[in-house]
């Protein structure tokens, strides 16, 4: 029978992260630096995916990446950690008004965008695209939908395993049955094998 | 041995090991329902990659300064105030013992210490503040912090600088004003017609809002300030706060 292997840690698939392991003892600052530099920005996109807010989806990064400085060190698998502790971050502020209302309400207009927006006649098309991607996804049971939404960012099979409290040697199987029932939820595959 | 789904799904997302992943291709070269297979889920992993960017904004840029602030100091602060604690309890219950030769120490020391009667004049009286005529509050901006200053009939200004201190100060220059604080919000409060503030933010600060009724004047995120006028060449914010009900 074949065995698969993943790998150690996620982050090893980045270039940078073989300079890391080769340090010898860097800091939790410049540990910390550099996983922030390295993922912050798929966790923020996993984030506003799943949550269709893209201010809430930062305020949250922020938050995760804060509670992970002031722990001191880092976790064993610090992406998954971060996962969890942004999918909590999520519920809270998911059941509690004042706090949505508050991140609602706070303008960041000014903020600096590093992709430009949509011309006007681009946007009545990509709303309605998004809005048949955003009802696909959300007809699939949420474990899939999250699954399918790391995966997208490249999170290894391991971090979502832990980040998700699955048995990681089905991760697979679950993440083809989660791309198939996206797919057929969207319209772009039949049910027929 | 035909691929199922776990091996194929990790085989295209790279998480077998290499012998693994060798064996697998060996097997794809001689298997057409297999390779079949492949290719379809490749063909789907490729449309779900084009759909999913689709829920996408534009993503606010975020560095690590933003999140990284001094560790553990209420943990210090609270161990020293442990120890300071437990020092005078223990010299408590030691200058209270029977018989402890600590009673006989503390008076020889105060004999010692007690100061000759007074020939000289007494001490000047301690300066005043150095600005008497001002009202302010410090506090300390945590993670964010609302400054929301009032709009008085008059209008006003507002100078805003940054400075190496761990708090947030706010004084009023003109005027009399109140204070009431937030977890995360300063509201400051006039009853004059017009109003002078000077505020000082920590450089290190992450996020430090100042607000006039709906409108901002100012805004540091990080290192990145956003603010209703440019700095003058002293560094210093000169903002105008608009007369109630403009």
């Amino acid at each position: 029978m074949d065995t698969w292997m993943a790998p150690a840690a996620s982050w090893a698939r980045c270039p940078e992260s073989a300079d890391a392991l080769a340090e010898p003892t860097p800091s939790f600052e410049e540990s910390f630096v550099r996983l922030f530099r390295l993922h912050h920005v798929r966790l923020l996109r996993y984030l506003q995916r799943v949550s269709g807010e893209p201010e809430l989806a930062a305020d949250l990064v922020q938050d995760a990446f804060v509670r992970l400085y002031r722990r001191g060190s880092l976790p064993d698998a610090p992406e998954a950690w971060l996962i969890s502790v942004a999918m909590n971050l999520l519920r809270n502020a998911s059941s509690t008004g004042s706090r949505r209302h508050r991140l609602l309400t706070a303008a960041r207009a000014e903020e600096v965008h590093s992709d430009p927006l949509p011309r006007p006649d681009e946007s009545a098309t990509a709303g309605d695209a998004r809005h048949r991607v955003r009802s696909a996804l959300e007809r699939l049971p949420v474990r899939e939908r999250r699954m399918l939404l790391l995966q997208a960012e490249g999170y290894s099979y391991r971090d979502i395993a832990a980040a998700l409290e699955l048995n990681e040697a089905s991760v697979g199987t679950l993440l083809a049955r989660a791309r198939r029932a996206f797919l057929t939820a969207y319209g772009s595959r039949s049910d027929a094998p | 041995m035909h691929l199922d789904d776990e091996r194929l799904q990790r085989l295209l997302d790279r998480e077998l090991a290499t012998e693994a992943e060798a064996s697998i291709r060996g097997h794809l070269a001689g298997c057409e329902p297999c390779r079949a297979q492949v290719t379809g889920a490749e063909r789907e992993s490729a449309e779900v990659g084009r759909l999913l960017p689709l829920l996408d904004d534009p993503l606010p840029l975020l560095e690590a300064a933003d999140v990284m602030r001094p560790r553990g100091r209420g943990l210090i602060w609270g161990r020293r105030a442990a120890l300071v604690f437990l020092a005078l309890g223990l010299a408590g219950v030691a200058y209270a013992a029977p018989g402890s030769p600590v009673n006989a120490w503390v008076r020889s020391i105060a004999t010692l210490l007690r100061p000759a009667p007074a020939r000289t004049p007494a001490p000047p009286a301690p300066a005043a503040s150095e600005d008497p005529e001002t009202s302010g509050i410090a506090v300390s901006p945590g993670e964010r912090l609302a400054i929301v200053l009032p709009s008085p009939p008059g209008g006003g200004l507002a100078y805003v600088s940054l400075g190496d201190g761990a708090d947030a100060v706010v004084r009023v220059v003109s005027g009399k004003a109140s204070f009431s604080s937030g977890i995360d919000r300063l509201v400051v409060e006039t009853s004059d017609s017009s109003a002078i503030f000077r505020i000082v933010l920590p450089r290190g600060a992450s996020r430090v809002e100042i607000r006039v009724g709906g409108s901002r004047l100012f805004l540091k995120e990080g290192p990145r300030i956003r603010a209703s006028a440019g700095p003058g060449t002293d560094g210093v914010y000169a903002l105008r706060i608009p007369p109630r009900g403009l």
